[in-house]
């Protein structure tokens, strides 16, 4: 259903993240082939996206925990237009409610014909982009696995 | 110190409303405002305070040199793009109740489509805290508003049994409306049902025709004291409440990592104060204006501003409930799907003539409309009145 993007040779420029001192362990996480999420040193509160400060307690000190890699699907789209630089189209994204609770987005690659439905479950996959970037995407969870 | 009632409208301004307007932004400002000045019976020297939006590309400076007024005392902008227009209401009313500028403008002019398209992938490169959430989703082609907004509105069919034949209702009202306004960009061209479920997929569930346009132009109005009101030319339209409204984790356009997804939680934080300040209900709206940046997104608002509970809105819209005629008409000139994209300004503006009674789909009698700016993002509303 969901066709691969045009080879390296003609595709445009994908686009990177802006990653400050906030984000920068999440996406060193990444290249490392981890889930990492920013946890409170103080009141071990899990916060996704990152943030500078602990909303419970204010805390500004984190840790990183590896999380799981498994999810089940919450929402998604199809986008189909305008064309998107270095990605196919019609191209399907989705935000998963990870095992271990909090929501992550990301592209969804290698679903069968009938696409995406709320509450299927996915297993983040590490990949490296044409391009060389660290990336990762959501993948159907096979059969007897997931959260 | 409650400001209801204490500043009014007085002047309305637009230009046309096209996909190509052939002159600069700063043109349409000026061209808004000089009619807007005209329609109060007010001199451009008369000018001392301006708001306009962030997104807007004119200067303050360059709006008082051109005007050739004497000087601004009261200049500010609201953030957030389409949240705007109730915030830009909402800092005039403040400014005139607290005596600090007398004759302020509010405006959104801007060549949307023949320039900058809001439409496009939002890829920058400025090191921002609201680029760098962006970015955290833009990075896995997730790019434009409508897709954005597509991912929240999937979740509320999931979770309310809306379909994408509601989504239909809510574009042939918009443009049933628009095709009896000579305003309207699609005035003359009503939609059918399977018109609407024929159109492209954008990014699903969202369709084309459940997309605002892009457009180009300007509207301007001029906000003074009510007392000063009553000397002038137009009957006042009273500005009864403006209030902003932010929610635990709004995120811009991507709030997904809050319980509830929808573009809902920030404009229940403005309906709670709207009505408080205003002395109001839902229920005494004559009509209402409803931001639609995505038709479909009237849902989840109408929820939120009190019209009907939570899940509740797909039935309510049924029967042509928001048509004129119907219990509560929404968005009587055809609304940003079928009039004119301009940031919501020109909502504003069918909520005049409305009071005035002067709309081309005038509601006999109304008294109270609620106009609200874009949900989905840090927002605001506003309650006019006569």
């Amino acid at each position: 259903m969901y066709g691969e993007a045009s080879p390296a040779s003609d595709a445009p420029a994908l686009p990177l993240p802006q990653i400050s001192q906030d984000y920068a362990p999440f996406y060193e996480g990444v290249a490392a082939h981890k889930l990492l999420v920013q946890q409170c040193a103080a009141c071990g509160t899990v916060n996704h996206p990152p943030q500078v400060m602990c909303p419970s307690c204010q805390g500004l000190d984190f840790g990183w925990r590896e999380s799981g890699l498994e999810g089940i699907l919450y929402s998604y789209t199809v986008h189909h237009h305008p064309p998107l630089a270095g990605f196919a189209s019609p191209h399907p994204v989705g935000l998963a409610e990870m095992e271990d609770g909090f929501r992550l987005v990301a592209a969804l690659h290698g679903l069968e014909a009938d696409g995406p439905a709320i509450g299927m479950k996915l297993r983040v996959e590490f990949f490296t982009r044409e391009d060389g970037f660290p990336l990762f995407r959501f993948v159907p969870a096979a059969e007897g696995e997931g959260a | 110190m409650s400001v209801r009632d204490k500043a009014a409208i007085v002047g309305l301004g637009a230009t046309e409303f096209s996909k190509n307007s052939g002159r600069s932004e700063m043109r349409l400002a000026m061209e808004a405002i000089n009619a807007a000045l005209a329609d109060a019976g007010l001199a451009p020297g008369d000018v001392d305070g301006i708001v306009s939006f962030e997104m807007d590309n004119n200067s303050e400076a360059e709006i008082l040199r051109n005007l050739g007024g004497p000087h601004l005392r009261f200049f500010t902008k609201i953030g957030f793009g389409g949240g705007g227009a109730g915030g830009a209401i909402q800092q005039a009313s403040l400014a005139v109740a607290a005596g600090v500028a007398e004759t302020v403008i509010c405006f959104r002019a801007m060549n949307e489509r023949s320039g900058q398209r809001f439409g496009n992938p939002m890829l920058q490169n400025q090191v921002t805290a609201e680029q760098l959430l962006m970015s955290f989703h833009t990075v896995h082609g997730l790019q434009t508003a409508a897709a954005f907004t597509a991912m929240a509105m999937r979740r509320y069919m999931h979770e309310t049994g809306a379909t994408t034949d509601d989504f239909a209702t809510i574009s042939i009202a918009a443009r049933k409306h628009a095709a009896t306004n000579p305003r309207a960009w699609f005035y003359g061209k009503p939609i059918t049902r399977e018109d609407y479920h024929a159109s492209r997929l954008i990014a699903d569930p969202l369709r084309l025709l459940d997309c605002c346009q892009e457009s180009d132009g300007a509207v301007a109005v001029v906000v003074t004291s009510l007392e000063r009101a009553k000397d002038l030319r137009q009957r006042p339209v009273k500005i009864r409440a403006a209030a902003q409204g932010l929610g635990r984790g709004t995120c811009v356009l991507t709030n997904y990592y809050r319980p509830d997804i929808a573009p809902r939680d920030e404009s229940r934080v403005v309906s709670e104060q709207l009505y408080r300040a205003a002395g109001l209900g839902p229920e005494d709206m004559d009509l209402a204006i409803i931001y639609d940046h995505f038709g479909p997104t009237l849902l989840p608002a109408l929820e939120a501003y009190g019209f009907c509970a939570w899940g509740e809105a797909k039935d309510f819209i049924k029967d042509g409930a928001i048509e004129v005629g119907g219990r509560l008409p929404v968005n009587t000139n055809g609304g940003q799907v079928g009039e004119a994209y301009i940031h919501g300004m020109n909502g504003v503006g069918e909520a005049v003539r409305q009071l005035r009674g002067e709309a081309v789909n005038q509601v006999a009698g109304a008294a109270n409309i609620l106009v609200t700016a874009g949900n989905g993002v840090p927002t605001s509303a506003m309650i006019l009145g006569v």
